[in-house]
């Protein structure tokens, strides 16, 4: 009997996309208070059945487009009007229509960096080694395999009686995972 | 098969009052107040023509395209493509005051005398209404073709005829937007022009169809994939508004940098404080309001929200022709004349009612004969 604040959680492996899903509708149903899927693609309907409707990329995304065009249009506003002001044929220095390019393309970089790296950063990457790939035949997922791993969290999770809960759904093989 | 729903038949009604009332303003302005209900009849007439045409064009792009969001908005915007025929009569009452819009008429078109005068101008229109009518009646017939065997709707020629109509489209809307709207300023060029009204017309055909589909019941908030088609919808408004600001700018951003006298006069008509301001407003309305609430994935996916969106991009749009159109013939600045009042509840009116007739007629229900694949 492994010591329970050292499990990172209990976790079945599955041979379909379908079982997986419906293992995590019944975990849910029984309220296992932390689930986390792994599949080898996209499946329809996996982030709804795990709960997993909002995130704050699109958010990360906002702010870095804001930050790249407002940071854009200060750049060439600066050195237009501030720092070398010339006159081209008598337009005005702060020639606002002609700055509207620039700014577009830097908002544009500065939304896609973001993006990426607000990505990167929400999800803890990169990062070279997770509890789970301590699992045997955890290689699979990214191949054949459907794993739901059900968290080990707060004082009230009862190793054996997920365990046990698992072994119901029909599931290739059940396994602990430590930390 | 779709029937229209009893929404669209009391709006036929209402349509044709307005039409009587707006033809009887019309006709009492053509005495009292001629060169303006030319100018309003004008800008009017191509808003309601911008809306069949970008309705054609769209249904072409998604016949060569596919997708699920166009099978659920089809009714309307194959309806207001059919509208074609009386646009076309709608349009013949410019021909009694071609001298009181265009500058070339009396002053005469210098050294382009040859393409610009009356005959060549009038000759032309008639064309480009054949080539139109003839596009939208030919993709009509195959549609009514497959209401009786519809395995063997021609698939091939059914995208040839779109592909070679989207040519034809692309040169006579480029053509007829310089012969309508460019040559009512005397001397002025941009070479951007036609594709910015093309653009504006596919755009406010979009935005009239998911209107109208959601009004007239075909979309509507919680029935199947309502949520997902809304969304690709808003994805394809959002493209369409962000590619009119792009050509909408870039001509401005030319010009102004260039700044050459016979080109920055159209934008100086146009910088008097209130025709800048109804600008401003077309710009806000028509691109910075569809931007922001496009960036909440909420409002794309309800059709209700969307379809008020897409109403407000229309007046919008109305508002950008009138922009478009009359600061030549209103120098002293913008205002609303009762003018314009009576050209759109004329044409706005004879149109409706005779979209909704269209649509109160059963039609073949668009079977999608090839895989519907999710767009955005």
């Amino acid at each position: 009997m492994k010591n329970a604040s050292n499990l990172y959680g209990v976790m079945a492996e599955f041979a379909t996309p379908q079982a997986l899903l419906d293992a995590v509708a019944r975990c849910r149903s029984a309220s296992f208070a932390k689930l986390e899927a792994f599949a080898p693609f996209s499946i329809d309907g996996l982030p709804e059945a795990l709960g997993f409707t909002r995130n704050r990329v699109p958010l990360v995304t906002l702010i870095g487009g804001l930050l790249g065009g407002i940071g854009g249009y200060f750049m060439q506003w600066y050195s237009a009007v501030v720092d070398y002001p010339i006159n081209a044929g008598g337009r005005p220095l702060h020639a606002w229509p002609a700055f509207i390019p620039a700014t577009f393309e830097l908002a544009v970089l500065g939304a896609a960096l973001a993006a990426f790296f607000g990505f990167l950063a929400l999800n803890g990457l990169p990062r070279l080694r997770h509890p789970v790939f301590d699992a045997p035949d955890f290689d699979l997922a990214s191949r054949s395999r459907f794993f739901l791993c059900v968290r080990a969290y707060g004082t009230a999770f009862d190793a054996d009686a997920a365990e046990r809960f698992l072994r119901e759904l029909a599931p290739v093989r059940v396994m602990r995972v430590d930390r | 098969m779709i029937r229209a729903g009893e929404s669209v038949l009391r709006l036929r009604r209402g349509a044709l009052a307005a039409a009587f009332a707006g033809s009887a303003l019309t006709a009492a302005a053509y005495w009292l107040d001629r060169p303006s209900i030319f100018q309003s009849w004008l800008f009017v007439w191509l808003f309601f023509l911008g809306i069949a045409l970008g309705s054609m064009v769209d249904i072409m792009i998604h016949e060569l395209t596919g997708g699920a969001w166009g099978f659920a908005v089809r009714p309307p915007a194959e309806a207001a493509m059919a509208t074609l025929p009386v646009l076309a009569l709608l349009g013949l009452p410019l021909a009694l005051g071609l001298g009181d819009l265009y500058p070339w008429v009396d002053r005469g078109a210098g050294p382009r005398r040859w393409y610009l005068n009356i005959a060549a101008f009038e000759i032309r229109a008639v064309v480009y209404f054949a080539l139109w009518i003839a596009v939208s009646s030919a993709l009509l017939r195959y549609w009514r073709a497959g209401a009786t065997n519809a395995e063997s709707l021609p698939r091939r020629a059914l995208r040839r005829l779109c592909v070679v109509g989207l040519l034809i489209y692309a040169v006579t809307a480029s053509l007829a937007a310089v012969d309508w709207i460019m040559s009512l300023s005397a001397n002025w060029y941009s070479t951007g022009f036609g594709l910015l009204i093309m653009v504006g017309q596919a755009m406010s055909g979009f935005a009239f169809t998911v209107a109208f589909a959601v009004f007239a019941g075909y979309l509507r908030d919680g029935s199947p994939n309502a949520a997902r088609n809304a969304q690709d919808l808003g994805n394809l408004l959002l493209t369409l508004v962000m590619l009119w600001a792009y050509l909408a700018f870039t001509q401005f951003l030319i010009i102004w940098a260039e700044d050459l006298p016979p080109d920055i006069g159209w934008y100086i008509l146009r910088a008097e404080p209130r025709w800048r301001a109804l600008a401003i407003l077309v710009l806000a309305l028509q691109f910075v309001l569809p931007v922001i609430a496009m960036l909440f994935r909420a409002f794309k996916r309800s059709p209700r929200r969307l379809a008020g969106l897409c109403a407000v991009v229309l007046v919008a749009h109305w508002g950008e022709l009138l922009w478009l159109v009359a600061p030549a013939a209103r120098p002293e600045g913008l205002a609303l004349r009762w003018t314009d009042l009576a050209a759109t509840l004329a044409i706005g009116g004879f149109w409706l009612a005779r979209l909704s007739a269209i649509l109160a007629q059963p039609r073949l229900a668009p079977s999608p004969d090839i895989p519907v694949a999710r767009h955005g």
